[in-house]
C-alpha cells in the first residue's frame, strides 16, 4: 500500500481530496437521470475507491518520471472523462444509456419535452382514424402548399401590432379597441405591413435566421398572429360596416373622422363634412352664416372677416357654394350668395351672407343662376341686439353705430377701390397685408 | 486482440469468483482482478457489475466501519450467487473447449 505516500504532506492530500470529490460529483451529474437512489448505489464510496486507485497508480507515474502533483491532480488521465466513466458504470450495471450526447436537458426542459411528446402521442392516437384517410392526406398537402400564404399573413398581422403599438396615441397589447384593421390607412402603414409580410415569408423559407432560431421564431410569430387575428377581423368588420372603405373621402378620411368622433366628447352634428374640412365650425357643428354685433350689441351688416393670417373667413366654401342649406327660423333650403366687390369679384367673407330660396334659382348650362327678378334675402338675425355690451378700452361710452355703416374704418376706403384699410375701427395700426377690395352691398348686385 | 471485448462476457463470473474467494469492497475487487492478470478491467465496469449482481441477488453487501477514512461497502456472495457462478463456470469451460477446438492448438507466437 502506498497511501502513506500521498498523505505525508497535507496540502497535496487536501488538493487531491478536492479533485476526487469534484470528479465523483461530475460522474454523479452524468447519472442524474437515474434518480438519487440508483446513483447512490452506483457511486456510493466512489471517492474512497478513486483515492485508493490513485494511490496505487501514483508510484507508477512517478517512476515514469512525471511530476507527481500534476499526475495526481489530472484525474481524467487515469479514469478518462467523467462522462465516459459514468457511461461505463451504467452499461456494466445493465442500465439504459443516457440521452444522445450534447442534448442533455435541464430538469424543467426535460419535463416540458416529456409533456409535449406525451400530448403529441395522445392527439396522434385520437386523430388516427381521421389521419389515416386519403382525404386527410389531401388536406395536409393543401395545407402544406398554403404555408407561404400563412407566412405572408402572419407578417401582415404582426405588422399591424407594430403599427398599433408605435403609431397611435395609446399603447396596448390588446388592440380590440384600437384602429388595427387588415387594411392599411396610409402609405407608412402599407410599408410596415409589406415589410412584415416579407420578413415573415423569408423566415418561413428558412432565410435570415440562424438555424437554431427557426422553430422558436416560427412558433412565436404564428402564435402572436393567431392571437391578433380575431381583433383584426373585428376591427375590419367595424370599418366595413361604417362604410369607411368605400365612401368618397376614401378610407383615410373615414378613418380620421372615426378617430375624431371617438376623441371628441360632444358628438359632431355635421351637414356632410367633418371637423377639419373647409368652412367654419363651432363646437363640432358647421357654421352656415355669421352675424356681427358692435360693442353696444347692435347688429352690423356687411362685415368683412379675415383670420389672423389674412385669409378670408368663408363659411360657404367653393365646393359647397351650390349646396342647399337649412337655416334656423326659416322655411325651406337656401342657396347662400356672396357679396360682390367693387371690382366685380365675389366676396364670400362678407357677413351676414344673403341667400336665395330654392325656388329662386335655375340651373343652366353654366350652373346655378338666380331667377330674373329674385334678389338674395337677408337671413334672420339670431338676436335683434347682442346679449352683452362691451366696455371700450378708453372707458367712454360706446357710440351707437348705424347699421347702414357698420364698422366703417376711419378712412374712406370704400372709394379707394382696392386700397387697404389703414386701420380698423378698433385703432389697431399694423395690418399684416393689404386689405382686399371694398364691398358693394350684396343686396345691390344685379 | 482487444481483450476488453472478451472480458465483457466473463466479467460477471470473474467478479463472482473473486468475491466468492473473499468478501471485498469496490476497489479491492478491481485490484484483485488486476493482480490475477485482468489488467484491462475498468474500475467503473467492476463497480457497475457489482451493483448489478447485487440488484440481481447474487451478492449481498454490508458496511464495514473504517478507523481511517470513510466506511467501506463490502460485497459477499449469496447462495444464489454461487449457483449463478457454478453455471457460468460450466458454460465458460464448455465454451473455452469449443472455441479452442475451432481455433486449433497451433501457437502463433512460436
Amino acid at each position: 500500500m502506498t497511501t502513506d505516500d500521498t498523505t505525508t504532506t497535507a496540502a497535496p492530500g487536501a488538493m487531491l481530496a478536492a479533485h476526487v470529490r469534484g470528479y465523483a460529483q461530475a460522474v454523479r451529474l452524468h447519472l442524474a437521470d437515474l434518480g438519487p437512489e440508483v446513483t447512490e448505489d452506483l457511486t456510493g464510496g466512489l471517492e474512497s475507491d478513486l483515492t485508493e486507485a490513485l494511490a496505487d497508480a501514483a508510484p507508477v507515474a512517478t517512476r515514469a518520471g512525471e511530476p507527481q502533483d500534476d499526475v495526481v491532480l489530472d484525474l481524467t488521465a487515469y479514469f478518462g472523462t467523467a462522462e465516459g466513466y459514468a457511461t461505463e458504470l451504467r452499461s456494466a450495471a445493465g442500465l439504459p444509456p443516457a440521452g444522445p450526447p450534447g442534448r442533455r436537458r435541464s430538469g424543467l426542459r426535460d419535463e416540458a419535452a416529456a409533456w409535449w411528446s406525451g400530448q403529441r402521442e395522445q392527439w396522434t392516437g385520437l386523430l388516427e382514424p381521421v389521419a389515416s384517410t386519403r382525404q386527410w392526406g389531401t388536406v395536409r398537402d393543401v395545407a402544406r402548399d398554403l404555408r407561404p400564404v400563412w407566412w405572408l399573413a402572419r407578417g401582415w398581422l404582426v405588422g399591424m401590432l407594430v403599427i398599433a403599438w408605435f403609431g397611435q396615441d395609446y399603447v396596448g397589447l390588446l388592440p380590440t379597441s384600437g384602429p388595427v384593421g387588415l387594411v392599411p390607412t396610409d402609405q407608412t402603414q402599407l410599408v410596415v405591413l409589406a415589410v412584415g409580410a416579407f420578413v415573415s415569408f423569408q423566415w418561413g423559407r428558412g432565410r435570415w435566421l440562424p438555424t437554431g432560431w427557426r422553430l422558436p421564431v416560427a412558433v412565436a410569430t404564428s402564435a402572436l398572429a393567431i392571437l391578433l387575428l380575431p381583433a383584426a377581423l373585428g376591427e375590419t368588420k367595424t370599418q366595413i360596416l361604417y362604410g369607411a372603405l368605400d365612401n368618397d373621402g376614401g378610407f383615410a378620411a373615414g378613418y380620421q373622422a372615426g378617430q375624431d368622433d371617438a376623441r371628441s366628447t360632444a358628438q359632431a352634428v355635421s351637414y356632410g363634412g367633418a371637423p377639419g374640412d373647409d368652412g367654419v365650425w363651432v363646437d363640432g357643428m358647421q357654421v352656415s352664416n355669421l352675424f356681427a354685433f358692435d360693442a353696444n350689441g347692435d347688429p352690423i351688416k356687411d362685415v368683412q372677416l379675415y383670420d389672423d393670417r389674412g385669409r378670408p373667413v368663408r363659411t360657404v366654401t367653393e365646393s359647397r357654394a351650390t349646396d342647399v342649406w337649412e337655416v334656423p327660423q326659416t322655411e325651406g333650403p337656401w342657396y347662400f350668395r356672396p357679396a360682390t366687390a367693387t371690382d366685380g369679384r365675389e366676396r364670400w367673407n362678407v357677413y351676414p351672407l344673403r341667400a336665395l330660396p330654392e325656388t329662386g334659382v335655375e340651373w343652366g348650362a353654366d350652373g346655378m343662376a338666380p331667377v330674373v327678378g329674385v334678389q338674395p334675402q337677408t337671413m334672420p338675425w339670431p338676436f335683434l341686439k347682442a346679449p352683452v355690451s362691451i366696455e371700450p378700452d378708453d372707458g367712454t361710452a360706446p357710440e351707437p353705430t348705424p347699421s347702414q355703416e357698420p364698422s366703417q374704418p376711419s378712412d374712406d376706403d370704400a372709394s379707394r377701390d382696392g386700397e387697404p384699410s389703414e386701420a380698423p375701427a378698433s385703432g389697431t395700426t399694423d395690418l399684416p397685408r393689404p386689405g382686399p377690395t371694398a364691398v358693394i352691398d350684396a343686396s345691390r348686385q344685379p | 486482440m482487444d481483450t476488453t471485448q472478451l472480458l465483457k462476457g466473463v466479467l460477471d463470473a470473474a467478479v463472482l469468483a473473486v468475491v466468492e474467494a473473499e468478501d471485498g469492497y469496490g476497489y479491492d475487487v478491481v485490484r484483485r482482478l488486476r493482480s490475477q492478470g485482468l489488467d484491462d478491467v475498468g474500475d467503473a465496469s467492476v463497480y457497475g457489475t457489482l451493483r448489478r449482481l447485487y440488484a440481481d441477488g447474487a451478492l449481498t453487501s454490508y458496511v464495514v466501519p473504517s478507523a481511517s477514512g470513510p466506511h467501506r461497502k463490502y460485497y459477499g456472495i449469496t447462495a444464489h450467487g454461487r449457483q449463478v457462478l457454478a453455471i457460468q463456470r460450466k458454460e465458460w469451460q464448455e465454451f473455452a473447449v469449443t472455441v479452442g477446438g475451432v481455433l486449433g492448438t497451433r501457437n502463433e507466437a512460436a
